[in-house]
């Protein structure tokens, strides 16, 4: 009856940046940095507030190209200079009002140093009841982009 | 019950003998019993698994009182799949441009730092 390890319920994305890891961590902690990359295609995106500590909360407005705007409230969880921050998505101030929430989930962001100089990036987003109890990392890094989209692709692949 | 339904789908579906469920479910209706046969579980087994799916709302249970067929519902998958794909895609385009940015900060950058 035991449900499936972390690995299941969890979202991985792995990036090597030809970057050294001080340069990448900076456009991390920075927000005049952070604000140039961060959003979806040609958005626009302006940090309202940048409290960055652990508890410390971070406020983003997203503009999308034809104007309208998608105001996000995210919480530090850690931060370790310069290899790991972790923050989750903060409740939407109109939360109680609505019928479909967006999912709960703690993302861990780590930063490992190659020894050619580059910096391997991983996101690892975990959710529900599991972003709660945020247990312990395994360490090392999963294979793959996505198990929990692999998952329901497959599931849903023949409905 | 304070959990949204994308978090409580993903949880139903960590379950290997869930997912086998709903594998079974998309060749068509089924009652417990059915469903307890292949798995080599026992009926009570099943019906907790099945009360798990139910509850995310990933299956319905007919009204015949003998049987109770189990019938698969897979909107809140779909859901649950959109929901990470739009996701993922944030990230994937996201660090598309942080490269970009790293690019310029490295290219500007008077003493070369490799």
């Amino acid at each position: 009856m035991n449900p499936e390890p972390i690995a299941q319920r969890e979202l991985v994305l792995i990036r090597r940046f030809q970057a050294p890891r001080d340069l990448v961590w900076r456009t991390f902690s920075e927000p005049e940095l952070l604000e140039q990359w961060w959003g979806p295609e040609n958005f626009t995106s302006t940090i309202s507030k940048f409290e960055f500590r652990v508890d410390g909360e971070w406020h983003v407005t997203m503009r999308a190209p034809d104007g309208t705007e998608r105001f996000v409230r995210y919480q530090f969880v850690e931060i370790a200079a310069p290899e790991r921050i972790v923050y989750c998505p903060m409740r939407p101030p109109d939360a109680i009002l609505r019928a479909n929430l967006p999912p709960t989930y703690v993302a861990t962001l780590t930063l490992e140093p190659t020894d050619s100089g580059d910096t391997v990036f991983t996101m690892r987003a975990e959710f529900g009841s599991l972003a709660e109890r945020r247990m312990a990392s395994t360490g090392g890094f999963a294979v793959g982009t996505s198990q929990a989209i692999d998952r329901l692709e497959r599931l849903l692949a023949t409905l | 019950m304070t959990q949204d339904r994308i978090s409580q789908t993903l949880a139903a579906i960590a379950h290997p003998a869930r997912r086998a469920i709903l594998m079974r479910l998309r060749q068509g209706e089924a009652s417990v019993k059915e469903l307890a046969e292949p798995f080599e579980m026992s009926v009570p087994a099943v019906s907790k698994h099945l009360k798990v799916l139910e509850n995310a709302g990933l299956i319905s249970r007919g009204r015949n009182a003998q049987l109770r067929p189990c019938r698969l519902e897979p909107e809140p998958l779909r859901e649950a799949l959109d929901w990470l794909q739009e996701f993922a895609e944030f990230w994937n385009v996201s660090l598309d441009r942080l490269d970009g940015l790293l690019d310029q900060l490295q290219a500007t950058d008077n003493t070369p730092s490799r």
